[in-house]
């Protein structure tokens, strides 16, 4: 194994890829900075409710639902523990939240960071965002088939 | 409202995740390399080549996938070293999107109070589903 080849090599592709993801991170952070200051997420957030519902999930979620999706699964996770204090999610609820963020989070910079490498951005975003929906929503049928049948079953056992 | 300090602080926090991946990028690319060179990359590409079919990937994508799991910039870094056509990038990128640094963030969603295993299951299903749908729908090579 040629030993100073490999060391070249490292160097050059360590230089060409940290440049490329710099040129991207630093004014993509500062953008979600700028939004967050100006208060963005919580105007998307208030305009979400609907979504919320749609998950089967309240009102208050929608926040911590908008973090996750915008930012990641550590920002998204803390918002969700302070909105579960009070909002007190069923453990279905909240396998529902962190399921769609599971699948679906960080959007802006993992998508961003994944064109600049030579991907279709549009599809890896709808695809990504079409495979939370689906599995989100399996799994909540999936669960809404048990209720219904422990609650047929309880009535027979008693 | 936005002020200087608002720029300040995104571009403290940039150089702060850029310093940080250098810590990941390098030895990843490194190791690829020596892979490489020492021609066992050839063998686990070899390997990975009939289950990475399934979603029109080479053997190579197992890689990706696996750096990806130590940080999303290590697969990344990977993937922009390897020679994948278009289509195989975005197939790649939805997958590894969809899951990487799995230990970690279902530590995280555990903590959290939601069913961790179920969590990274469904992930894992889901990653490979779409990467299986994305193969037939997507034309080219």
């Amino acid at each position: 194994m040629d030993w100073s080849r490999v060391f070249v090599e490292t160097f050059n592709s360590s230089c060409s890829t940290i440049l490329r993801i710099t040129l991207i991170v630093i004014p993509l952070l500062i953008l979600i900075e700028c939004l967050k200051d100006m208060g963005w997420l919580e105007k998307i957030a208030t305009r979400s409710h609907g979504i919320t519902k749609l998950f089967g999930l309240p009102g208050e979620s929608a926040i911590g639902l908008i973090v996750g999706l915008f930012t990641g699964i550590v920002f998204g996770s803390g918002v969700i523990m302070q909105i579960q204090e009070e909002a007190k999610m069923t453990k279905t609820q909240m396998n529902v939240l962190f399921l769609f963020i599971g699948i679906c989070h960080g959007i802006i910079e993992e998508t961003v960071v994944f064109t600049a490498v030579g991907a279709n951005g549009f599809v890896v975003f709808t695809s990504r965002l079409a495979a939370a929906i689906v599995f989100t929503f399996a799994y909540m049928w999936i669960m809404r088939a048990v209720d219904r049948r422990t609650s047929k079953v309880e009535p027979k056992t008693r | 409202m936005i002020t200087w300090q608002t720029v300040v602080r995104g571009g403290n926090k940039a150089i702060k995740i850029v310093l940080s991946l250098l810590k990941f990028i390098i030895p990843s690319i490194f190791l690829m390399k020596v892979l490489e060179h020492s021609g066992l990359l050839v063998i686990i590409a070899n390997f990975f080549a009939p289950i990475m079919s399934y979603i029109g990937l080479p053997g190579e994508g197992a890689l990706v996938f696996l750096f990806g799991q130590v940080t999303i910039y290590s697969g990344i870094a990977v993937l922009a070293m390897l020679d994948f056509t278009a289509k195989q990038i975005t197939i790649m990128s939805t997958v590894l999107c969809i899951f990487h640094v799995v230990v970690l963030e279902t530590a995280v969603i555990t903590k959290s109070g939601a069913n961790g295993l179920l969590n990274a299951g469904t992930r894992f299903v889901a990653a490979l589903l779409t990467g299986f749908i994305l193969n037939l729908i997507i034309p080219g090579v």
